[in-house]
């Protein structure tokens, strides 16, 4: 239960992945101009980092590791993450188009979105700061990867309700746009930053 | 040669990858609170982009367009594996310092960008320049956010302590967000100002000559 | 399609290729791997010399904990010159965390000759950890003296008791192993038989502590008479030992006494040694006395009193004072530590005297009131 609690706080709150990690950041300036499609991307990418941790963590632990082929990692989860979207396209398109109307202009993004990359490379690295004393495993590598997730949704939707209202401003040239979007960000960051007093 | 100065200058002003096109922004983010790491990730970004651009450009009349994305992000893997290899044999102390970031420069987007963009339709010295001038854009942008960031934000500049005064917010990713963001503004401004006062020169010019046609 | 048209489309060239840029890449990669590996030892020696600041050799010494504070993580001894890295985790930080440090210790002739670097490696629950600045850390090799014990309050700075606290169990600890390590390590038997052995000379001594236990050099710890310091009357009582030996045939029997007397020089104090002869389960005489330790006493040296005290026979109600006109029990010039001398020895007079019952019952009889 501590375990659980402890990668649930630290995955959203105190080492969010965008406003700590700084993970995710294409997407997050990207599309967060309306909170529609900044929740779309969001439940998007927490989808993916689930499915690309699900697949790389076992191949990783139990094939690449016994073969002594760690060093081909990038590679291999690249390619994984990689032909995952392109399935999930696929699959999303002939079950449900309604919902491939509303997120399947964001899927072929993801391929090269640091998140995906980023949580699957963190789960097999080293987490005993968060886990604790408990041991990694594929069950909370996924519990990882979903709270990281919704971490990155939470941190896009309060960004684009702040840009949705940025809009009725008008700005020099030189503010508008990225600019004005990233002091905003370094507001939601430092909102975050109150979360590092938590200690478990 | 004035094809390779239309490279050059694009890669490194205006189409600077950091300020102008805001790609590649995670380690940008992540790394410009000490100016060691955001160099040493400057250069390295700066090597796997111009070897792969050469080896994109090289492939360019192999490769099938079908499976040409998935062929540039094996090459891009490949070389970010060779990099990691590198750096952690000879240069720990920025292998360390990068840590994450260096797997995910897989992902960014500037290198499949430039891949995609421009290395497949140039012949490979073309690519090479812009892989070049591109890779420096994005090390010389990182690096003066670096220096800002860890002076005001750690008193230091390249590890060397130099002032006890500092703003701790800075060497965070918010302040890495603040300061990224004032810069993007201070550049385009600047280049806006350049420009203009180029278009007014230039307009100037043309209307002397018309005056001079007149007459 | 058949087979053969097959091999002429697209999909099989896109195939083909997609795989030899895998082939190609996956073997290069290998290559590269067998030639850039790193080592485990190369890690290893990266770390060292990380804290270390330059590159060294190092051999690595079987660890063993001597210091209760403090648990030995690993060490290793520097081939270059002879000091010794030490990794070791203080406990007692903040809420019960603990802190893990390297430190390096510096070894001259064969004993410790200092503390070179302490550096910290990794902290459990110590939120503040990041206020001990390297001002700090550099105190523990300013304020380093052999035998010193660091306590938090002798390290300045910024940051919380108990963290520092955690950081100097960990020198402490260190400093422990090192010191036996270097072979010349005293442990607390040792440490006491040697002092008491001042005042017997050549004589070959017994010492027993609490429940009438033998101590012997090899004795980790020794527990007194006294579980922990009593005050008696100007005096502090520190501990009190059982002393055997034989004289001739006769098995003879001593309390030896360790008392702080107060009333010295500047408020300071001397800390005595008196042996007092037992016969018959009563108090015979002052067999000797000698002074162990002192505050602030500069005049201690010109004492030359002290022969007095020895055989002077015991009476109920024994009180060694002071007396200007014969300069008896006292030197002239250092008046002030003979009065701190004379309140130690009767001070442990006293003690004995009130207590003598407990002490005599033989160890079944309970006096390990701990």
């Amino acid at each position: 239960m501590g375990t659980f609690i402890a990668i649930v706080l630290a995955a959203v709150l105190t080492n969010n992945f965008i406003t700590v990690k700084t993970y995710g950041i294409c997407p997050f300036l990207g599309v967060s101009k309306k909170t529609s499609s900044a929740a779309g991307m969001g439940i998007a990418v927490t989808l993916v980092m689930i499915i690309a941790t699900l697949v790389t963590y076992p191949i990783y632990t139990y094939v690449m590791v016994p073969l002594k082929i760690e060093f081909l990692e990038i590679i291999f989860f690249i390619f994984i993450i990689a032909s995952l979207v392109q399935m999930l396209e696929k699959i999303i398109q002939k079950l449900s188009p309604s919902l491939y109307g509303a997120m399947g202009i964001y899927l072929p993004l993801i391929t090269t979105n640091c998140a995906v990359l980023g949580v699957t490379e963190l789960v097999i690295g080293d987490m005993s700061s968060i886990l604790g004393t408990a041991s990694m495993n594929i069950g909370w590598a996924v519990l990882y990867a979903l709270f990281a997730g919704l971490g990155f949704t939470l941190v896009m939707i309060i960004m684009s309700g702040m840009r949705e209202r940025l809009n009725y401003y008008k700005m020099p040239k030189a503010i508008a746009g990225f600019p004005i979007a990233m002091v905003t960000a370094c507001f939601i960051c430092m909102a975050f930053m109150v979360f590092t007093y938590i200690s478990l | 040669m004035n094809k390779f100065k239309k490279i050059t200058l694009d890669g490194l002003i205006y189409q600077n990858p950091t300020f102008m096109l805001v790609l590649g922004t995670c380690p940008t983010l992540g790394l410009i609170s000490s100016a060691f790491s955001a160099m040493g990730m400057g250069l390295t970004v700066l090597v796997v982009l111009m070897l792969s651009n050469i080896i994109i450009s090289a492939l360019r009349k192999v490769i099938p367009n079908e499976v040409r994305i998935p062929c540039y992000i094996v090459v891009i893997a490949t070389l970010v594996t060779f990099a990691r290899m590198f750096l952690e044999k000879f240069l720990p102390d920025l292998y360390d310092s990068l840590g994450g970031f260096l797997a995910l420069i897989v992902v960014n987007c500037i290198i499949l960008g430039r891949a995609e963009a421009f290395a497949n339709k140039h012949t490979v010295p073309e690519a090479a320049v812009d892989g070049f001038a591109n890779g420096l854009g994005f090390t010389v942008a990182l690096t003066i956010m670096g220096v800002i960031c860890e002076f005001f934000g750690k008193g230091s500049l390249f590890g060397y302590e130099i002032m006890s005064f500092k703003i701790g917010m800075l060497a965070t990713p918010a302040g890495a967000f603040l300061v990224y963001g004032l810069c993007i503004a201070v550049f385009v401004y600047l280049i806006d100002g350049f420009e203009r006062s180029r278009r007014v020169k230039a307009n100037k010019l043309a209307r002397e000559n018309m005056l001079k046609e007149a007459e | 399609m058949n087979g053969k048209s097959f091999f002429k489309s697209t999909s099989f060239k896109c195939l083909i290729t997609l795989l030899c840029v895998l082939l190609v890449s996956g073997i290069f990669l290998t290559i590269m791997n067998s030639l850039l590996a790193v080592t485990d030892q190369e890690r290893f020696d990266r770390a060292i010399n990380k804290i270390y600041g330059r590159p060294v050799k190092t051999e690595a010494v079987a660890v063993a904990n001597y210091n209760d504070n403090a648990t030995i993580d690993e060490a290793y001894k520097i081939k270059d010159d002879g000091n010794y890295l030490i990794k070791s985790t203080g406990k007692g930080g903040y809420e019960n965390g603990t802190v893990t440090c390297w430190i390096v210790v510096k070894i001259n002739n064969g004993s410790i000759g200092g503390i070179e670097k302490v550096v910290i490696d990794s902290n459990k629950g110590q939120s503040y950890i990041d206020r001990v600045g390297a001002k700090a850390l550099n105190q523990f090799s300013e304020l380093y003296k052999p035998d010193i014990i660091f306590t938090p309050d002798i390290i300045t700075g910024a940051t919380v008791m108990s963290t520092k606290n955690a950081i100097c169990n960990a020198v402490n600890g260190a400093l422990d192993f090192v010191n036996v390590l270097c072979g010349n390590v005293t442990t607390e038997g040792e440490k006491l038989l040697k002092s008491i052995q001042t005042l017997y000379g050549e004589i070959e001594i017994q010492v027993y502590g609490a429940g009438d236990t033998l101590i012997t050099a090899e004795s980790e710890t020794v527990t007194s008479f006294v579980p922990e310091p009593v005050k008696q009357g100007n005096a502090t009582i520190n501990s009190v030992y059982k002393v055997r030996f034989t004289e001739g045939e006769k098995e003879v029997l001593h309390y030896v006494i360790s008392s702080t007397g107060t009333g010295g020089y500047d408020n300071g104090t001397v800390t005595m040694l008196t042996a007092l002869a037992i016969e018959d389960g009563a108090i015979k005489s002052v067999y000797k006395v000698a002074i162990t330790a002192n505050k602030s006493q500069s005049y201690i040296g010109t004492i030359t009193h002290l022969d007095q005290y020895s055989g002077y026979p015991y009476s109920k109600g024994l009180t060694f004072v002071a007396d200007k006109s014969n300069n008896a029990f006292m030197t002239s010039g250092a008046t002030m530590s003979s009065t701190a001398i004379n309140n130690a020895i009767n001070g442990g007079i006293r003690y004995v005297e009130l207590n003598l019952d407990t002490l005599n019952t033989p160890a079944e009889g309970g006096e390990e009131n701990e």
